[in-house]
């Protein structure tokens, strides 16, 4: 393989340009004509011509004018002649036509007035003089370019050299001519994104004869197509930014290109950013845009969440983690975390950033495969999304899937993953071991507050019952001691782990295809993602389908249409759950594997639930592991999209262009509880009448068969958008101006009905009749005492339905390539239940500019600048108060009797009280932004500032109690955001194999609450404080807390006041006496990747940072007063169990509650210790705690607020590209296996061991997770 | 086909594309939700459960926990809440800067909302008759004015005509309207003249009987009205509004008292008795309406039924225990054991056969509340009737008349009466309510009020509260309130 440096750039001027040009219009008019033609005239032999750069078709027809002469001739064969000079006077037809015919593809034979073309016999090789030589042999060469790791390069330029002739490209600006007419012509600025590779013919400028060269450029997956080449060419494949290649064809037909990167000219890939109403150049786009790196993206194959996926990638997008606990209480791997783009600008509205998939809005992405994705852009500020109007002020997240390319040969891509998460970090948060547990229940039993009759109705746990046995002389002191040593000697973790844990992970395949021909083309995938939760027995799959097909309908008209499926099964059955705050020496199976009872969990005494069972003749144990069976559930959601787009050319540079979402999710899940579980069994208590033992128990509930309970879910979103665009280049291509107006509709329907069957029987399918009347109004004198009403409706449906119109343009004018400006204005109207349409009639707008201040002369001088731009956008965007969350009117809702057990009958109530003195939110956004190219693009980037300023910001804020209502929509004020945000990409080293490059992306966000609106005195009150309410001249999310001062001689907490005073006097603290800490929001954000290359192997370093916020701390000391188990007192309430699900629905079933935070053993125990520690006292009676003393004063101290700054590893890659020519026996082009291991803490500023990701005390953390995957092209 | 394609796109395009140009595009309303327009919507509204079950610590559970006929057992109390425990103990701050408002106010305010909805809108709406329109109206004035008594007893003082103008009461609320920033106190005569407005008002428009006793009728009105004029001392006037809610419910038919004779009796209908929740009765079955002029009802129970909030651990007095006759039905409702089943040890009785109370109004209350009228104006003899009326249904005829030593002064005939109110509605929260109006009333000045806290069941040590007069027969405001209105004085 022939490796040579070459490279030079060739300014083309204007009169070049217009000549091209008119190549391609002339091409695209052949494109319409149909088949054989045959034209006649008089005739006249003699030809006098002169045209500069002409199509063979508008010769022969200046031919046939003053000739007579017929051209005989396939139409498609001129697509592949080559423009021609010609200047003839009085010439013969034979000369004429042999300049014309002079190095096309083609000859001629004149038959009588006939010219009938042909296509010209293949040359021999030529060795010196090639106008000696016989045609060359003409093949296809299928090709791809990546570069050295693999990763495919598009927009590479193949050209073709015939035997000795120079290979010239054409560059402009640092970027090929043919590659910028590619898309100019055959992928108009209002469709896709998607490169498009095809053929162009360049003639260069030194006149007629010269030879020709035939170029194309690689689509968006590196592939190219070269047709009826010489099979002998050589072929210099360029590339911005990388190593020139030139390389003998050989005869081959198919060809693996690898460039390296070109130390000295090292670029910026060609950008563009999709708004998913147009897509925008990095010449035209004015505002702030984000773009993750797509093979980092890719490689997070240990989440199927998108969002997850993007941490660290985009500057001003912070990702929070999310929060699922899926009913175990620890952290699921499901949970989708959250996005917040630039700060919070708008609460009420929520913080979730816009989705849109295709140009659609979708209301989640977690039916999307993040295999099928190809690009994705954050629009962050007002000029990137206005264009989405009101709904986009938390910015909008804009994906594109993935498309099939013209011209190419069919391709298959397989990639897979599979990722091992195992069991949660257990260690986190410690809590009490079995031994201090004991200690604990000994030092803090108190049988005289505590009477072991008040107890009759709450759980009393093994040690306890031990306890007070020995208190009321059941046991002796030594039986006590003996017993309570036993249990403190027993570690459940173990069992815990094994039996009621298993080993977390996911596995995902995908295989795609996609290939097209010169009007078609289409990407297509299936792929299927099993993971497996913690949960023993849950199964969860995932199967995807994804079909995208592009076809011109005839010479204007482009149609896309996508199509995509998602079904996602899951099934499960009832594991209980438990986690850190389980009783610690409680174990679930014995040593002769029998499942233990813990009848204690339910909440009774003993003998109080003897009492009911000997009454209600219902078994009332209850043996966690047992259980696991009673209850199945099973759940089957399907989503299915389709996106269509028409681009149709009206006339001139004006088109129209539509687009056509709808989306459909139905869905059904069912569960089914067995009598034979708790919680039917418990529900089955309730109502039972049997008042003494003996009696005969009536039961008004089925004691056979189970609750049988499916719900149907239905969600349908639709979007039809209808635009014209107006495209048009002024002043002899100088400028260019692009209008577009359109309108669109948007409707969402969700709806679910459910149905409760109960006593079903499943084998039989039977039922019994339940009597509905009886059950709601109430049964008494059932066996837990009173009176109990059944609420379970065996129906329920509800549905929402949304709808939206809106009216939009937006404008945007290019002067001399290097000044831009932009235009957004959209106004939207939704449904508005009770309100006034003229609330919404308030329009957003953006203006944006650009100067390309790289492109001034005055700039070339200075070196080490290769690109610069400044940008500025100004725009409004807003939320009217009346969308979906305030009301101008107030909103009734209907109850009816069946669910409220009113025996009145059906009633209303007011859901949403009317306020008619809301005012808009609007956020006016100031973006300013450079781009920049440094030291021969060894440095590249951009800086972005900007400052949002929020005017009646909305908000949850607390009412006049005296209203009626607590809290209501009210405009609490003006917030502002100001921010600096950077991406930074370096190329550190770039050897002949070894590369080392860095990218840096920082965000920093400041937010503050300038103003309160109408002045709500209990905004500032100290509980709403220190539960983080907005408060004037702090950040959005602060955290205030009290000024700790240490122990008084009690154990009681003290804090400072601001008068200096120290008090430990309960609720004494005013506003001003509390102390901010910071905002929990982070501050500074972002990510910092360095990538390893050497030979085909790479290596990946992804962190993620995350600082200048604060936290509280999770893990301390909670328990204050009481018993050790009031943390879980549960009711065997009705309310409490629903009798359906078992675990998750909280009280009782769950395992964990119980155990309290390790700090307790440090606690404040005899008068001195509060020398030596903070941590109060333990005061048994709950209502002396709760008097003397505020034990807040603690746990919301400022010692208790620490940082949550940290550093982590969010993943390391390790990637391997095998080597081709291993391949080739395989008929594979490309194999890239890779590892990778996720979730490392680098460094956190706290020294309590808290991951900052994982800050509430409700869930444990994964501690690391690896992968395996291969991506194999063939 | 490619021309075909276009041509059906460009059929079908201008037919999609105008979809969302139709008027009614936006005009969806939510299945399940209305803005109230006709008259129906705001029957519906006042038909709402929350005006007649109230939940949760509110109705009058804090009057309950506050009364002097009732004691505590400590092992049980301590699991009440705190707020519970320093009602209890008559403590000056029940609610803390912590707590979101009081449970009272938090269920009875946004009821407030409501009915002042109702007043203003209902007679601009469509679909009704004019009388219907106006019986709503009314319907909703005269539950307004219940909501204001509920008000001005929780957090005023006691209403003295000679201080009441100047005695701070409680806002007049008449509009429904979440914009408001802040309130200003009226004067306590103020709201009683509001009261008695709304209810005169109500009971010119008011069916004489309610489609169901849990709405307000013109009995209901009449006889709520006479109780705002006995708190007032105002005697003759209640009587006349007592003597026409009688004329109305003879009319009405509704309402009549259970006759425990025959429902205790073998196969009666208030058995059988369950060793958790007591007799079947009205207390255990908040949908039974025999005995109820307007049924408002409130939980009452043991935490083992209701869950967080329950009286477990509140018993009467030795003394009040003494009240009863031996062969008084209603003792029925008492038991000698603890929540857990075991005895108490100190033989105290438990209320624990009434999980739901009553604080709308009752045919007992009425009977008694006429009878005391009666007694007050010397009426001895009608007083003794009414009194006797209700008697010889809680027990044997034989034992329910009146002793002849009572009915030879007037005021020992008023002082029965105050024992059979306590006797008929211990540990329900009517005794709050007349120990206010008492200790303003002549004729009982100087009671002290206490409250006993039994450390343990056995004989064992007490604790004893006293309540401090006059300032703790009001209710503190609560913080959140307070803080929501700059500029108010709290009460002392």
């Amino acid at each position: 393989m022939l490796l040579q440096a070459f490279y030079s750039p060739f300014r083309i001027t204007r009169g070049d340009r217009t000549k091209t040009l008119l190549v391609m219009r002339l091409t695209s008019i052949l494109l319409l004509a149909g088949t054989l033609q045959l034209s006649a005239k008089t005739v006249a032999q003699r030809v006098t011509l002169s045209e500069q750069h002409s199509s063979l078709g508008k010769i022969f027809k200046k031919i046939t004018d003053q000739t007579g002469v017929l051209f005989v001739y396939r139409d498609e064969w001129l697509r592949q002649t080559q423009a021609v000079d010609i200047d003839v006077k009085d010439a013969s037809l034979q000369e004429v036509l042999d300049i014309c015919f002079s190095g096309q593809p083609f000859t001629y034979e004149i038959v009588d007035q006939v010219v009938v073309l042909k296509k010209r016999p293949p040359a021999p090789p030529a060795l010196t003089d090639e106008q000696d030589l016989p045609p060359p042999v003409l093949i296809d060469v299928h090709g791809r370019v990546t570069d050295i790791n693999g990763n495919p390069l598009a927009g590479a330029t193949i050209l073709v050299r015939i035997t000795g002739g120079a290979a010239v490209i054409l560059v402009q600006g640092g970027k090929p001519v043919a590659a910028a007419m590619v898309s100019g012509s055959i992928t108009p600025a209002t469709t896709t994104a998607t490169a498009a590779a095809g053929n162009v013919n360049v003639q260069p400028a030194n006149g007629p004869g010269q030879r020709v060269i035939n170029a194309v450029v690689t689509d968006a997956d590196g592939n190219f197509l070269l047709k009826e080449v010489p099979e002998n060419a050589t072929l210099t494949i360029s590339h911005v930014g990388y190593e020139l290649l030139e390389l003998k064809l050989n005869k081959r037909t198919q060809l693996e290109v690898r460039l390296s990167l070109r130390v000295s000219e090292l670029k910026n890939v060609d950008v563009t950013y999709s708004t998913g109403y147009q897509v925008l150049s990095k010449e035209s786009a004015t505002g702030s845009y984000g773009k993750p790196d797509m093979g980092i993206f890719s490689d997070r194959s240990g989440t199927m969440d998108i969002i997850d996926r993007l941490d660290g990638l985009v500057p001003g997008l912070v990702v929070t983690q999310g929060v699922s606990t899926g009913g175990t209480g620890v952290a699921n791997q499901v949970g989708t975390a959250q996005a917040v783009i630039r700060g919070l600008s708008s609460i009420e509205i929520g913080s979730t950033p816009l989705y849109v998939v295709n140009g659609v809005i979708v209301p989640d992405l977690t039916t999307i495969n993040p295999n099928d994705i190809q690009d994705i852009t954050v629009l962050k500020d007002a000029a990137a999304a206005s264009v989405w109007g009101a709904k986009a002020a938390n910015g909008v997240i804009v994906l594109t899937t993935k498309e099939g390319v013209r011209n190419q040969k069919l391709k298959f891509n397989y990639s897979g993953s599979v990722t091992y998460q195992g069991k949660p970090d257990f260690n986190y948060e410690r809590m009490l071991s079995s031994q201090q547990f004991i200690e604990a229940a000994q030092e803090t039993f108190d049988p005289v507050t505590y009477s072991w009759g008040s107890l009759y109705n709450q759980p009393i746990l093994p040690d306890e019952v031990i306890l007070y046995n020995q208190y009321r002389g059941l046991i002796s002191a030594g039986q006590a001691t003996q017993s309570l040593d036993s249990l403190s000697s027993i570690n459940n973790r173990q069992q815990i782990k094994d039996l009621l844990y298993r080993n977390a992970g996911i596995t995902n395949h995908t295989l795609s295809a996609s290939g097209g021909t010169g009007n078609y083309s289409f990407y297509a995938s299936l792929g299927y993602t099993g993971t497996q939760s913690n949960t023993p027995g849950q199964q969860n799959n995932s199967y995807w389908l994804n079909l995208s097909q592009n076809v011109n309908a005839g010479r204007n008209v482009d149609v896309g249409l996508n199509i995509s499926l998602r079904d996602n099964v899951t099934s499960g059955g009832n594991y209980p759950s438990a986690d850190n705050t389980a009783l610690p020496y409680q174990l679930y199976r014995d040593g002769a594997a029998n499942n233990l009872a813990m009848p204690y969990l339910l909440g009774w005494s003993d003998s109080l639930r003897q009492n009911y069972q000997a009454r209600s003749g219902i078994n009332l144990n209850y043996i966690p592991l047992d259980e696991t069976g009673y209850v199945q559930s099973k759940s089957n959601s399907l989503d299915m999209k389709a996106t269509g787009k028409i681009g149709i050319k009206l006339w001139k540079g004006l088109s129209f262009s539509g687009t056509y979402g709808y989306e459909t999710t139905p869905g059904t899940s069912s569960t089914y509880s067995d009598n034979q579980g708790v919680g039917q069994r418990i529900q089955l208590l309730d109502y039972t009448v049997a008042p003494t033992i003996g009696s005969t128990p009536v039961y008004y509930l089925p004691t056979t068969g189970g609750t049988y309970a499916s719900v149907t879910n239905e969600q349908h979103y639709w979007t039809v958008r209808n635009e014209l665009v107006y495209t048009v280049a002024i002043r002899h291509e100088k400028d260019r101006l692009n209008l577009q107006a359109g309108q669109e509709a948007q409707e969402q329907f969700s709806s679910s009905a459910s149905t409760t069957v109960l006593g079903y029987n499943q084998a039989l399918n039977t039922f019994p009749a339940i009597n509905y009347g009886q059950l709601n109004q109430g049964i008494f004198g059932t066996v837990p005492g009173g009176f109990y009403f059944f609420n379970q409706e065996p129906y329920f449906y509800s549905q929402t339905l949304t709808r939206g119109t809106s009216y939009y343009a937006l404008a945007s004018y290019v002067l001399a390539h290097k000044y831009t400006l932009n235009l957004n204005w959209r106004e939207d109207h939704s449904n508005l239940f009770g309100h006034d349409v003229s609330t919404q009639n308030k329009p957003i707008w953006s203006v944006g500019g650009k100067w390309q201040l790289g492109k001034e002369d005055f700039m070339k001088a200075v070196r080490p600048v290769d690109d610069l731009a400044i940008r500025a956008s100004y725009g409004i965007t807003g939320n009217s108060p009346y969308v979906g969350s305030g009301s101008l009117y107030d909103v009734l809702t209907s109850v009816p009797a069946s669910q409220s057990g009113a025996v009145a009958g059906d009633a209303a109530y007011i859901s949403s009280p009317g306020n008619s003195k809301l005012s808009w939110e609007v956020t006016q956004t100031v973006n300013l932004g450079i781009d920049f190219s440094l030291l021969k693009h060894r440095l590249s980037g951009n800086i972005d500032l900007y400052h949002k300023n929020t005017t009646n910001l909305l908000n949850s804020i607390p009412l006049n109690p005296l209203t009626g209502f607590q809290a209501g929509i009210g405009n609490l004020g003006r917030l502002t955001n100001t921010g600096i945000e950077w991406r930074l990409n370096t190329v550190n080293i770039q050897a002949k194999d070894f590369s080392w490059s860095s990218g840096f992306v920082f965000s920093f966000n400041k937010n503050k609450l300038q103003s309160y609106g109408p002045p709500n005195p209990l905004l500032n009150s100290v509980p709403n404080r220190l539960v983080g309410t907005p408060a004037v001249g702090y950040s959005l999310s602060p955290v205030f807390a009290y000024r700790y001062a240490g122990l008084d001689s009690l154990g009681d907490p003290r804090i400072k006041l601001a008068g200096k005073t120290i008090s430990e006097t309960p609720n004494i603290a005013q506003t001003g006496d509390l102390r901010y800490m910071g905002t929990a929001q982070p501050v500074f954000n972002g990510g910092f990747t360095n990538t390893f290359s050497y030979k085909g192997f790479s290596l990946t370093l992804n962190m993620i940072y995350s600082m200048g916020n604060v936290m509280r701390r999770n893990d301390v000391d909670n328990f204050f007063s009481g018993r050790l188990t009031m943390g879980r007192v549960v009711t065997t309430n009705a309310g409490g169990l629903g009798g359906i699900s078992f675990a998750g629905n909280g009280g009782v079933g769950t395992l964990d509650g119980i155990n309290v935070p390790e700090e307790f053993v440090n606690r404040w125990k005899n008068p001195g210790d509060e020398a030596h520690t903070n941590i109060p006292s333990y005061v048994s009676n709950s209502f002396t705690d709760a008097t003397r003393r505020s034990d807040s004063y603690y746990t919301d101290a400022d010692i208790n607020v620490i940082s949550a700054s940290y550093v982590k590893m969010k993943d390391m890659t390790l990637a391997y590209n095998v080597r081709p020519a291993l391949l080739k026996s395989l008929g594979a082009q490309s194999l890239r296996l890779y590892v990778q291991a996720g979730n490392f803490m680098v460094w956190r500023a706290n020294h309590y061991g808290i991951d900052p990701q994982f800050p509430t005390s409700t869930m444990l953390p994964y501690s690391h997770n690896y992968t395996f995957g291969a991506n194999l092209n063939f | 086909m490619a021309k075909f394609i276009i041509k059906g796109l460009l059929l079908i395009l201008p037919a999609v594309a105008f979809i969302s140009c139709r008027k009614d595009f936006l005009q969806v309303v939510p299945i399940g939700q209305v803005i109230a327009s006709t008259t129906s919507d705001y029957n519906l509204l006042m038909n709402s459960k929350n005006f007649y079950f109230y939940q949760a610590g509110a109705g009058w559970e804090q009057p309950m926990i506050m009364g002097d006929e009732i004691a505590a057992e400590a092992p049980y109390l301590i699991k009440f809440f705190s707020f519970q425990q320093r009602l209890f103990q008559w403590q000056d701050s029940i609610f803390q800067s912590t707590d979101p408002a009081s449970f009272d106010l938090g269920a009875e305010l946004p009821n407030l909302y409501t009915c002042n909805k109702i007043i203003n809108e209902v007679l601009g709406s469509s679909g009704g008759t004019d009388s219907s329109r106006v019986e709503l109206q009314a319907e909703a004035m005269a539950m307004r004015a219940w909501l204001n008594m509920q008000f001005i007893n929780f957090y005023a003082k006691p209403y003295q005509a000679s201080s009441a103008a100047t005695d701070p009461g409680f806002p007049i609320i008449t509009a429904a309207d979440v914009s408001v920033s802040t309130y200003t106190r009226a004067s306590v005569q103020d709201v009683y003249d509001a009261i008695i407005q709304d209810f005169t008002t109500a009971i010119s428009h008011l069916p004489v009987k309610a489609v169901i006793q849990t709405r307000m009728s013109r009995p209901a009105a009449e006889g709520l009205l006479g109780r705002t004029y006995l708190y007032m001392g105002r005697y003759s006037d209640a009587l006349t509004q007592f003597n026409a809610a009688f004329t109305d419910l003879a009319a009405s038919g509704v309402a009549s008292l259970y006759n425990y004779n025959v429902t205790f009796a073998p196969g009666g209908a208030f058995l059988p008795i369950n060793p958790i929740s007591g007799p079947n009765s009205p207390g255990n079955n908040y949908n039974d309406f025999t005995e109820s002029v307007v049924s408002i009802a409130f939980t009452n129970a043991s935490s083992l039924m209701e869950g967080e909030i329950g009286n477990d651990g509140l018993v009467i007095t030795p003394q009040v225990a003494a009240l009863y006759g031996p062969t008084d039905w209603r003792l029925q409702f008492y038991s000698a054991n603890n929540a857990d089943g075991t005895p108490n040890a100190g033989g105290r009785l438990r209320k624990y056969g009434v999980s739901y109370s009553r604080c709308g109004l009752q045919l007992p209350d009425l009977y008694l509340m006429k009878a005391e009228c009666e007694a007050r104006l010397n009426d001895i003899s009608d007083a003794k009737t009414d009194v006797e009326t209700l008697r010889s249904n809680r027990m044997p005829a034989s034992d329910a008349v009146v002793p002849a030593d009572t009915l030879a002064s007037q005021t020992a005939m008023i002082q029965f009466i105050i024992d059979e109110r306590i006797r008929e509605y211990a540990q329900e929260g009517y005794r709050w309510w007349d120990m206010r109006r008492l200790s303003v009333d002549p004729l009982f000045t100087g009671q002290a009020f206490t409250h006993t806290l039994y450390n343990d069941d056995a004989a064992g040590s007490t604790t004893v509260y006293t309540l401090q007069q006059p300032d703790r027969l009001v209710l503190k405001i609560p913080p959140t309130i307070m803080l929501a209105n700059p500029g108010w004085t709290n009460n002392p």
